[in-house]
């Protein structure tokens, strides 16, 4: 599965779904969404740019590494390209067994991939 | 076959380019390539702010690059 896309991202709903089985208890849904400033300047779309075939790999090792850490199921899409305020650039889904695990997996993914992503904000209009 | 250096964000503002292949006719340290290659001498003011990959792995500049490798400049990331 590509985890990053210059298409729609898909829904909440659908990557809830993703992650959803009868062994969980708890489903834990992100969507990062492109804020109206940006230090302190109006702005209506940001453009993302990534390193796509490092990024692709460095978010396979960020999910299943949290997966066996958290014993969680994790979904994710980050789009690239240039994203309108109020729409999102990351959808992460997580399910675990509790709620504890689940959003701390879900806030894990989020830390990873600003912290180990080849991706970057790259035009501010 | 040539080395690949790919450039990306702020560092292919700064080269004002987003690939450049060089043919290297042994391996050589980065480091000492940066500062010894015209092409790449705009990136050298820049290289402690940025991080650098060879073939997708994050390495130290002063890791040797052969021909054939992909060698990627980083800024820091903004993605999420």
């Amino acid at each position: 599965m590509k985890f990053i896309t210059a298409g729609k991202l898909p829904t909440l709903e659908y990557a809830a779904k993703k992650v959803k089985s009868d062994k969980y208890g708890a489903i834990v849904t992100f969507s990062g969404t492109i804020r109206g400033t940006e230090k302190e300047q109006t702005i209506e779309s940001i453009s993302y740019e990534s390193y796509n075939e490092m990024a692709e790999k460095e978010l396979k090792k960020i999910v299943l590494e949290i997966k066996k850490t958290f014993n969680v199921s994790i979904f994710l899409k980050h789009k690239i390209g240039k994203i309108p305020v109020g729409e999102a650039s990351l959808i992460v889904a997580s399910a675990g067994v509790h709620r504890r695990e689940t959003f701390l997996a879900c806030e894990k993914v989020i830390d990873e991939i600003k912290a180990k992503v080849p991706i970057w904000k790259v035009k501010f209009e | 076959m040539a080395a690949k250096f790919l450039f990306f964000a702020q560092s292919s503002d700064w080269m004002k380019l987003k690939r450049l292949d060089i043919i290297l006719k042994e391996p050589i340290q980065l480091l000492e390539l940066i500062n010894n290659t015209n092409e790449l001498k705009p990136i050298k003011e820049y290289i402690n702010c940025l991080k650098v990959s060879i073939n997708h792995s994050i390495v130290n500049i002063n890791s040797t690059i052969k021909d054939g490798d992909e060698v990627a400049f980083l800024p820091p990331f903004s993605g999420g």
